[in-house]
């Protein structure tokens, strides 16, 4: 039996995601929400493993209470309890402030062996999330995970693969562990209907929420006041201005392409 | 308490050689240091890297602190960043600079986690404000805005900073300066390596072409060979693609271009059959000149090219290898 804890993050759909630059802010409304991709990978993890080891799954996700439909598509996977952990004194985290409290929440559920977290999210692409919990936790942590190995239920320990740059990694470590995965290690389920359903009409038998009362967490290490870093601002990416001369297929426009790569200088 | 100063880079090496991106690292990290008045050190861990222990300074650091033992051999995000708190602990810099590599990106924010401190994922672009804060300018949400993030109280102040986004400085052999071998004493890990299987890629890494062909999810596998052939009309070339043909498997991660992918910024980059998603363009706008080949008029590829042409593949490129063969 093994206790998985999978941390989702409920986020804006970024290719829809517009930006004000009048204002410097970024336009959020109306913009659908999404379960950030590859926490799905993380949550296809954790059930795989549940399937072949036994033991349990829990969803953790730090959000406003939008993300309640996030986690209710979590039950729908598969997942045997989810945790929405919602308080206005948790808003404005960084990435250190947001581990932290995830951290003492994980901590909170008790008993926990694996933990995983999809590699980054899709709007503030930082991977700080798994590191970062897996040290405050005093537990191992391993990135870019491939694939799990091997778990050896009597020992505790288990084997896990990742790749680098220049090569695959093989690791071994006595649980519990922390793990971050990316889009493409596996193929996430679909939700099903009648889970669906279930977490629809008795939310309260799957889902908790839990506020800053719930957890046993330090209050200058949480929120914006337990955020070391700062968004002083934000402005529009400078782009590169582009020629898009744009053709329909001829062979005299592949005559005209040589002409403008010598002009450039590229040929 | 003794004052934070200076900036210090991490030099990651494998192998005794060291990452591109550090070296790049040491350029700004000049800059930076410059511009506080302050020194530049450079932290390396391995073993048997005595040959390479001077080459931070060759490339602008006034002070490199290294470790060589056999347990350091091969990367342990465990083992790592024990030495490196302690390093920082010791050695005190108010910034900590290090390449956003596979490894770079998991140890900074274990780092950063001991130390209670803020870290910035990814930087493209540094300076320091009025109160000598370190500006950590990243790119979120696809590369689409720049935020301007600042650690004010916390210290060191670190930041991970994306490859091929600065220029690598000049080798300048005549340069001095202080080595210092240290000793730290580690907590056995609980994290083990258990095996390194190096992979077999001889070919000319992405980051390092000149020319880039781009490959996305337009092209059937069936017809790679065709952008392999294109590719040889060049010299300095390489075959990339886009995040869905890594995520697919069809194409080896080290090959992906765009945010979760490599940050490529070659004179030309021939993008056929892909999309144009803003995570793709995020890592390769900084390209001399981008041709684009797609069959849909409308892909979005084509607001980020000079040169685009409306068609099948399949008829265009074949076609295009014979242009470019006999004019070059």
């Amino acid at each position: 039996m093994l206790n998985m804890v999978v941390g989702v993050k409920w986020v804006p759909d970024t290719a829809d995601v517009k930006f004000d630059p009048a204002k410097g802010t970024l336009i959020r409304e109306g913009v659908e929400s999404i379960i950030n991709p590859p926490d799905l990978n993380a949550i296809e993890l954790a059930l795989s493993i549940k399937e072949k080891y036994g033991g349990k799954v829990y969803v953790i996700s730090m959000s406003p209470p939008a993300a309640l439909k996030g986690l209710k598509i979590a039950i729908a996977m598969g997942a045997d309890k989810a945790i929405l952990l919602t308080d206005r004194r948790f808003a404005g985290a960084d990435t250190l402030a947001t581990s932290y409290t995830l951290a003492m929440a994980i901590r909170k559920i008790g008993s926990y062996d694996i933990i995983i977290f999809g590699e980054e999210t899709i709007d503030s692409a930082t991977g700080h999330v798994g590191p970062e919990v897996g040290e405050i936790l005093g537990i191992s942590h391993v990135s870019y995970i491939k694939r799990i190995l091997n778990i050896d239920l009597t020992s505790k320990i288990i084997e896990l693969e990742r790749e680098v740059e220049n090569g695959v990694e093989v690791y071994k470590s006595k649980l519990p562990i922390v793990v971050s995965v990316g889009v493409g290690v596996n193929n996430p389920r679909y939700p099903i209907p009648i889970r669906r359903l279930h977490a629809e009409i008795e939310t309260d038998k799957y889902i908790e929420i839990w506020g800053l009362s719930n957890i046993d967490a330090e209050l200058d290490r949480i929120g914006l006041q337990g955020s070391p870093t700062r968004v002083i601002k934000i402005i529009a990416a400078p782009t590169v201005q582009r020629r898009m001369e744009v053709f329909q297929y001829s062979k005299e426009v592949l005559n005209l392409m040589v002409k403008r790569l010598r002009e450039c200088e590229v040929l | 308490m003794v004052e934070f100063s200076g900036v210090c880079v991490y030099i990651e090496q494998r192998r005794g050689i060291i990452q591109e991106a550090s070296l790049q690292l040491l350029g700004e990290g000049r800059r930076l240091a410059d511009k506080l008045n302050v020194n530049l050190m450079a932290f390396m861990i391995g073993y048997d890297i005595n040959s390479i222990i001077n080459e931070p300074i060759y490339y602008g650091a006034d002070r490199v602190v290294y470790i060589d033992d056999e347990i350091y051999r091969y990367y342990n995000v465990e083992v790592y960043t024990q030495v490196l708190v302690e390093l920082l602990l010791k050695y005190r810099p108010e910034i900590f600079l290090v390449a956003g590599t596979k490894y770079g990106r998991e140890l900074a924010p274990s780092i950063a986690a001991r130390l209670e401190t803020g870290i910035t994922a990814d930087c493209t672009g540094f300076d320091i404000d009025e109160s000598r804060n370190l500006v950590q300018i990243r790119p979120p949400f696809g590369g689409r805005v720049l935020a301007y993030i600042i650690t004010p109280i916390k210290r060191p102040q670190i930041a991970t900073a994306r490859p091929n986004v600065f220029p690598a400085p000049k080798r300048n052999i005549d340069r001095k300066g202080e080595v210092i071998c240290e000793n730290v004493s580690i907590k056995k890990p609980r994290l083990e390596l258990v095996e390194f299987k190096e992979s077999g890629d001889k070919e000319l890494p992405i980051e390092k072409a000149e020319v880039i062909i781009a490959i996305g999810r337009g092209l059937s596998k069936s017809d790679y060979h065709l952008a392999y052939e294109l590719c040889k009309v060049f010299s300095n070339s390489a075959v990339g693609c886009s995040r869905p043909l890594v995520d697919q498997g069809l194409m080896p991660r080290s090959k992906q271009v765009g945010q979760t992918g490599k940050t490529v910024r070659p004179k030309l980059y021939i993008a056929i059959g892909i999309s144009g998603a803003v995570q793709h363009i995020a890592g390769m706008k900084d390209s001399r000149y981008v041709i684009a080949i797609n069959k849909d008029p409308n892909a979005e590829i084509f607001k980020f090219c000079d040169f685009g042409i409306v068609g099948d593949y399949k008829e265009i490129i074949p076609e295009l290898i014979k242009v470019l063969r006999s004019k070059h």
